[in-house]
């Protein structure tokens, strides 16, 4: 299953394994963009599950590719 | 062969790799290069990793650009081989560029060396005569 779902119209859920994306540079992204990503909280404990508002596809893929920016330079 | 482990779907291209194979850190120096042309996402299940590769070129070739990841792959996969394997030599090399720089180092690192050996000379006396006595 793909790690980005299309959850509304303009909505989607992001799956990001725990063992490949840190909790730190996550956290101050989701701090740093919290009017339209945030953190589901799930009971998951393999993965993260974020939620995007109001976005485009594009504007996740972003979203995710400076958060592998950060979990490379971090 | 390659094709095996590449899916392609009409906005992205699936890459499979063996776990055993690509470590993690690979992965990621491939996909920072990448950062630029692609959008990167990354998943992880028993022993395997799927990249997700996402142009952010609509018009690029999806199969060509899995194929550029892979090139990239073995490009960090063989440095960071060859870093583990020449770790020794480049400790050594820095070690004496750092000297090189401050004569004064080199005596510290003497004077410590010289230490060392007299300590471990010590600790064999020691050994040696306590050895001696539990024969008596």
């Amino acid at each position: 299953m793909l790690p980005v779902q299309k959850k509304g119209k303009n909505s989607y859920t992001l799956k990001l394994h725990k063992d490949l994306y840190k909790q730190a540079p996550l956290e101050s992204l989701l701090k740093e963009d919290k009017g339209w990503v945030r953190n589901l909280n799930a009971k998951d404990k393999t993965y993260y599950h974020c939620e995007l508002k109001n976005a485009q596809l594009k504007d996740v893929l972003e979203w995710a590719n400076y958060l592998f920016y950060l979990n490379k330079t971090s | 062969m390659p094709e095996k482990h590449i899916k392609l779907a009409s906005d992205h291209a699936e890459i499979i790799l063996n776990a055993k194979v690509y470590a993690k850190e690979t992965i990621f120096a491939a996909g920072y290069v990448f950062l630029d042309k692609a959008y990167i996402l990354l998943d992880q299940a028993a022993d395997k990793f799927f990249v997700y590769l996402y142009p952010q070129d609509e018009t690029a070739d999806l199969k060509k650009l899995a194929m550029e990841f892979y090139n990239e792959l073995l490009n960090y996969a063989h440095y960071f081989t060859r870093v583990k394997a020449n770790a020794d030599a480049i400790k050594s090399l820095m070690q004496r560029a750092l000297f090189s720089t401050s004569p004064s180092l080199v005596q510290e690192a003497e004077e410590k060396e010289i230490e060392d050996l007299i300590k471990e000379l010590e600790e064999e006396e020691k050994n040696a005569s306590g050895a001696k006595k539990g024969k008596k």
